[in-house]
């Protein structure tokens, strides 16, 4: 019997008039079988049967005022009222625009007087190199096929030469859109983003991955983990911070790294080899649960499962705030994925995406749990999970790589 | 059978006389543009609104539009593709403004009685047009429910049988956002049809009356 999505593929042909005779056979055997494609037959038969109804006319009395209506438009030469309105509504909207543009363009020269251009899509050719910036207000800069937004108080300097931005202070999100001679580098006080091509947020403590793949390397260059799509990184709270960024990576050439494709988020962390990530974490101050969260992120990192989930459970005895739950939760699930056990991980998952369904949290799950039906290839529930995300998170994180993964599994339109 | 959705007009040349004369406000060369394509601007909009007092007000503003900006018209496309483009853009607005009105005329409301699927599918009769009518009516009742981007995305898809890139080209979308929009379009459209009871069985009556059909051509 054919599948359910080879049968909506059917359905849709059949309703468009281009099924062959063999696969509507085969279709009516699979809809009296299935209950929830005998459904989607009902959709499509009262499609089929609006198609097969003769197009709506007007008579020849609604013609002839059509046309007399729109040799008089043409004659008069004027815009319609419904054109006058747009025509004034876009002047004003227009304006509004200007002035807001120029409202905009004067704060950031009175807040951010060195930055030559903050418009969103321009380029700012004219930043020199090692060129640096303290923001007053939030903004956006486009620097070597990148897209740069920062808050507040973010204090950085860029280097085109080497694709680079040296972030000392706050938070910037970039979207790396072009691809160029260089991987695009992020550079903190004691660690460095490194980027074949994606979409990320970091600040001095951390990365948190939107979109593709982020390398975080030690200021020496090493490797010390890779952090696929909704994944974060935390320098580890018992290291000490350096009072600067370190400008010896600045002035090194690019470290070669081997471009992997972008993983899933169902995939263990890479355990980290050396440096900040990899040192062996701290004594426990007491119980404080952030601290036994970044130890067992800490550990979890180096893939020891066991340790993480001892950790948490402490974390949970400890009586968290309700804002430390969603996190516990997901760290725990992540446990059963580092662990190797899948079945556990997506019932995990599925009871954060139901419990936390209104935090960050809650979406990184749900997002999970469409990759890892992806990944099964369970591609119906992948299908409704992927659906249902978009529909709970239209304005999610993951929006366009759950769009992307959809189309890529629909089978029914071709 | 494949067969065309609406009937493809005849094509008039964008180096036609009468497109220099629609651009002049010449009475004739509008007439004969809206000769030649009206028939097929009412029936992409009828198709993707329903039935509605307005379809003649829609149609009207589709050729305003059109002969408004003619002048850009380089005929790089078909002059049918570019109005249909315009139309798709008027019946979207709308759609979006959300003041359809669905006016049935009295005879057409719908009674308590079953409805007669068998006029739907074979006879040609008053009884046909009258509940095909209500038909049409209830189900763009239905889709009215449906965001006016996905209803359109999926209906032109269906009804038209335009093809993925030609209705993202039309709604100035990605391949992937069009996927997207006809995939939650067909999923809330049976949501919809599963809880309305009228509409729930006459799409059984339907289902069921198209496999008797089938296996009595089988046999």
């Amino acid at each position: 019997m054919i599948s359910c999505g080879f049968a909506e593929r059917g359905l849709i042909e059949a309703t468009r008039g281009s099924a062959s005779d063999a696969l509507r056979l085969e279709l009516e055997a699979h809809l009296a079988e299935c209950a929830s494609c005998r459904d989607s037959g009902k959709a499509f038969g009262l499609l089929g049967a609006l198609k097969a109804m003769p197009a709506a006319g007007l008579g020849s009395a609604a013609e002839a005022r059509v046309v007399r209506a729109l040799v008089a438009e043409r004659g008069r030469g004027a815009p319609s009222e419904a054109r006058r309105v747009r025509r004034h509504r876009a002047a004003i909207v227009g304006g509004a625009v200007a002035l807001a543009g120029a409202v905009l363009a004067g704060g950031l020269g009175l807040h951010f007087r060195e930055l030559p251009l903050a418009g969103r899509g321009t380029v700012a050719s004219s930043i020199t190199e090692g060129q640096r910036f303290e923001a007053a207000r939030s903004g956006v800069v486009s620097f070597a096929g990148s897209s740069v937004t920062y808050e507040p108080g973010t204090v950085m300097s860029f280097f085109p030469s080497t694709r680079t931005v040296r972030l000392e202070k706050g938070e910037i999100d970039v979207d790396v859109t072009e691809h160029g001679p260089a991987h695009f580098r992020v550079v903190t006080a004691r660690f460095i983003v490194d980027v074949p091509g994606t979409r990320f947020v970091v600040t001095p403590v951390g990365a948190r991955t939107i979109r593709g793949l982020v390398r975080i390397l030690d200021p020496e260059g090493h490797e010390l983990s890779e952090v696929p799509a909704g994944s974060s990184w935390a320098v580890p709270a018992t290291e000490t911070p350096p009072s600067e960024a370190p400008r010896a990576a600045l002035e090194r050439a690019p470290a070669v790294v081997t471009v992997a494709p972008p993983t899933s988020r169902g995939a263990p962390p890479v355990p980290a080899r050396s440096g900040a990530a990899a040192s062996a974490p701290g004594a426990v101050r007491g119980e404080d649960v952030t601290l036994l969260l970044e130890r067992a992120r800490a550990a979890l990192v180096a893939g020891d499962a066991t340790r993480a989930r001892g950790l948490l459970d402490r974390a949970t005895a400890a009586r968290p705030g309700r804002g430390a739950r969603p996190a516990i939760d997901l760290l725990m699930a992540d446990s059963w994925l580092v662990a190797r056990r899948p079945d556990e991980a997506l019932g995990a998952y599925r009871a954060v995406m139901q419990r936390h369904a209104r935090t960050p949290q809650g979406e990184t799950a749900a997002f999970t749990v469409c990759q890892l039906l992806v990944e099964r290839g369970a591609s119906g529930e992948a299908r409704e999970a992927l659906g249902d995300y978009l529909e709970r998170y239209p304005r999610g994180r993951f929006v366009r790589e759950a769009r992307e993964r959809l189309a890529q599994l629909d089978p029914s339109i071709r | 059978m494949r067969r065309p959705a609406v009937t493809a007009p005849r094509e008039i040349p964008a180096n036609d006389p009468s497109i220099a004369g629609c651009r002049a406000g010449d009475a004739e060369s509008i007439a004969m543009l809206f000769r030649t394509y009206g028939g097929m601007v009412t029936g992409i909009i009828g198709r993707l609104i329903g039935p509605t007092p307005d379809l003649e007000d829609l149609v009207q503003t589709t050729f305003v539009e059109a002969l408004a900006n003619i002048g850009r018209f380089r005929g790089e496309a078909k002059l049918s593709t570019w109005l249909c483009k315009i139309a798709v853009h008027v019946a979207h607005h709308h759609l979006r403004a959300g003041r359809v009105r669905r006016h049935v005329p009295l005879e057409l409301v719908g009674t308590d009685r079953a409805p007669l699927p068998a006029a739907l599918v074979v006879s040609g009769g008053v009884d046909h047009l009258l509940d095909s009518r209500h038909l049409a009516a209830k189900l763009h009742a239905a889709c009215d429910r449906i965001s006016p981007k996905k209803r359109i995305a999926l209906l032109l898809f269906v009804l038209e049988e335009k093809s993925v890139e030609e209705i993202a080209a039309l709604m100035r979308a990605t391949q992937t956002a069009t996927r997207s929009r006809m995939y939650f379009a067909r999923r809330e459209l049976r949501k919809l049809i599963l809880k309305d009871r009228e509409l729930s069985a006459m799409a059984e009556v339907l289902l069921g009356e198209r496999q008797g059909l089938e296996q009595g051509e089988d046999r």
